[in-house]
């Protein structure tokens, strides 16, 4: 069973997380500007550098099963420019994790990298700490926060997306946070927008200009969210901690960073399909890094 | 001549100077930081074997496109449709101000305690509707603006009715889409507890699918619609 440590009034605790429920629902009739007092936050638990998570490491529930792993990314890789900082290609994934989706589309050109600090892209399943990953390793271990990023969308996973080969995998790209703190580092707006919908793990912000991009951020200490459902947003404003919310069982201390379009495809027999669909983040959030390691302001 | 050189060759240094910092210190920091009582999770500064540090060029976006409201059917479909009055006690769960600057047909479900927390946020081209239900909630959008997908990247879908709807699990619930009148339309539910059946099967999501038949139209729909001083 995976546990936490709480931090209470510096003196150490075990005691499992509690289950977070309607109580982590914000108020939209409250004003929208209107502040969030910061007393009823819950104290800073911090995850032991010796924990190992059973949960299925993200996502997956442990009842859902994950497809086994196909051949290689359908898109050839294309030829190659300078980049700074060490980071895997894009939909180069994890051997045995599952068949990345290779396309070099920056989705969102302008967007912010969205942590207010570094963070780490790479799997939350598969890499130490995970339901699949190497033995006697927690998630905290070093290898975990240190570079090269690598891009986890369309990894193995049960739920939907059309865009990876299986027709399942990995909606987002997890991104862990400076270091393996819950409640510390913050995730950001990726662009400006309203914060349309706040679930008792997910923020939803849909940005305001078109195409109206929708970005989610998963499992950030929601008890505690700056932002209120109906409020609007600059980029880079503070969002939420990266935490682990996931409804009653913690996942492991990282944010699932997602972007959906309303995307429309011909098909072979010449109609127009139309679907919100799950574009993959990774390009852009290099380039947003890029940008941030640049100077710029988020 | 000679000056040149040594101008071109501090230039270079430099450049190759700057070009280790950001290979060095990809944290985007001056020097290291301590998390006092934190887990050991510095970054270090050399990739590890098998890292790469060229990468192709990214591509832009393709360029969104409008899509085009079918403004004949979206009156046929009210005319036609009964529950008039209940459709006008809904709209004023609603937000007027950002009902009227929506320009696109707002559909909404035909179910009073559905409707009645509802939160409606307008975007002009595109609206998002949020409703309650009890641990979770539902989430309506509509839009005009379509980004063109690459190949294969949503047909792997399997598309039904002439709507053309599409049903997918997400990570916290169920998301629908269909297309009505020209335009791109979503029902999704979602759920506070991810093992919530809710969220895990099809019905309770089509359950709601059929309820969406009313159409809210707000000023600037109406103006578009050649309904002006209709309600």
């Amino acid at each position: 069973m995976s546990r936490l440590r709480l931090l209470l009034a510096g003196s150490a605790a075990l005691s499992l997380l509690a289950a977070c429920g309607e109580g982590a629902k914000n108020d939209a009739a409250a004003p929208a500007d209107e502040p969030v007092a910061a007393t009823d936050a819950p104290p800073v638990a911090t995850a032991g550098a010796d924990e190992t998570v059973h949960d299925g490491g993200a996502e997956q529930l442990p009842e859902d099963p994950i497809p086994a792993t196909e051949g290689p990314p359908e898109t050839p890789a294309p030829a190659a420019e300078k980049a700074s900082f060490p980071h895997g290609g894009v939909g180069d994934l994890l051997p045995g994790s599952g068949s990345g989706y290779a396309d070099r589309t920056d989705w969102s050109p302008q967007m912010c990298w969205p942590m207010e600090e570094v963070g780490f892209p790479n799997s939350q399943v598969y890499n130490a700490g995970g339901s699949k990953g190497p033995s006697g390793k927690g998630q905290c271990d070093k290898t975990n926060y240190d570079f090269p990023w690598r891009d986890n969308f369309c990894e193995s996973r049960g739920a939907s997306n059309p865009a990876c080969g299986s027709a399942t995998g990995h909606q987002g790209q997890d991104i862990r946070p400076k270091t393996c703190e819950k409640n510390k580092h913050w995730a950001v707006a990726a662009e400006d927008g309203v914060v349309t919908d706040i679930g008792s793990y997910t923020v939803t912000l849909t940005a305001s200009t078109p195409p109206y991009r929708i970005y989610r951020y998963l499992h950030m200490n929601m008890p505690a969210l700056p932002v209120k459902e109906g409020q609007a947003v600059k980029k880079g404003q503070r969002l939420g901690q990266v935490s682990n919310y996931f409804g009653s069982t913690p996942t492991t201390i990282h944010l699932h960073f997602e972007m959906r379009v309303a995307a429309a495809e011909q098909t072979s027999d010449g109609k127009s399909l139309a679907a919100r669909a799950f574009v993959p983040p990774y390009s852009s959030l290099v380039k947003a890094y890029e940008r941030k390691l640049a100077g710029g302001t988020c | 001549m000679a000056m040149r050189s040594i101008i071109l060759g501090v230039a270079a240094s430099a450049l190759i100077a700057a070009a280790a910092v950001s290979q060095t210190n990809p944290t985007g920091q001056t020097s290291p930081s301590t998390q006092p009582g934190a887990a050991p999770t510095q970054p270090s500064s050399t990739p590890r074997p098998g890292a790469t540090t060229t990468r192709p060029l990214p591509k832009l976006p393709p360029r969104p496109r409008l899509g085009q409201v079918d403004w004949t059917q979206v009156v046929s479909d009210r005319r036609q449709r009964p529950g008039e009055r209940l459709l006008a006690a809904f709209k004023t769960k609603l937000d007027q101000g950002a009902v009227d600057r929506t320009r696109i047909p707002i559909l909404i479900p035909e179910d009073g305690p559905l409707m009645e927390r509802a939160r409606f946020y307008s975007f002009g081209d595109f609206y998002s509707l949020n409703l309650d239900v009890p641990n979770g909630s539902v989430e309506l959008t509509g839009t005009k603006i379509f980004t063109p997908a690459p190949k294969n990247f949503i047909n792997r879908l399997k598309p039904e009715g002439p709507e053309n709807l599409t049903v997918v699990r997400t990570i916290d619930g169920v998301q629908a889409s269909f297309t009505r009148y020209g335009l791109l339309y979503t029902v999704e539910i979602r759920c506070d507890e991810p093992k919530d059946g809710r969220c895990r099967e099809e019905g309770p999501l089509r359950k709601i699918l059929e309820k969406v038949r009313g159409v809210v139209l707000g000023r600037e729909a109406r103006r578009a619609a050649g309904l002006e001083g209709q309600s």
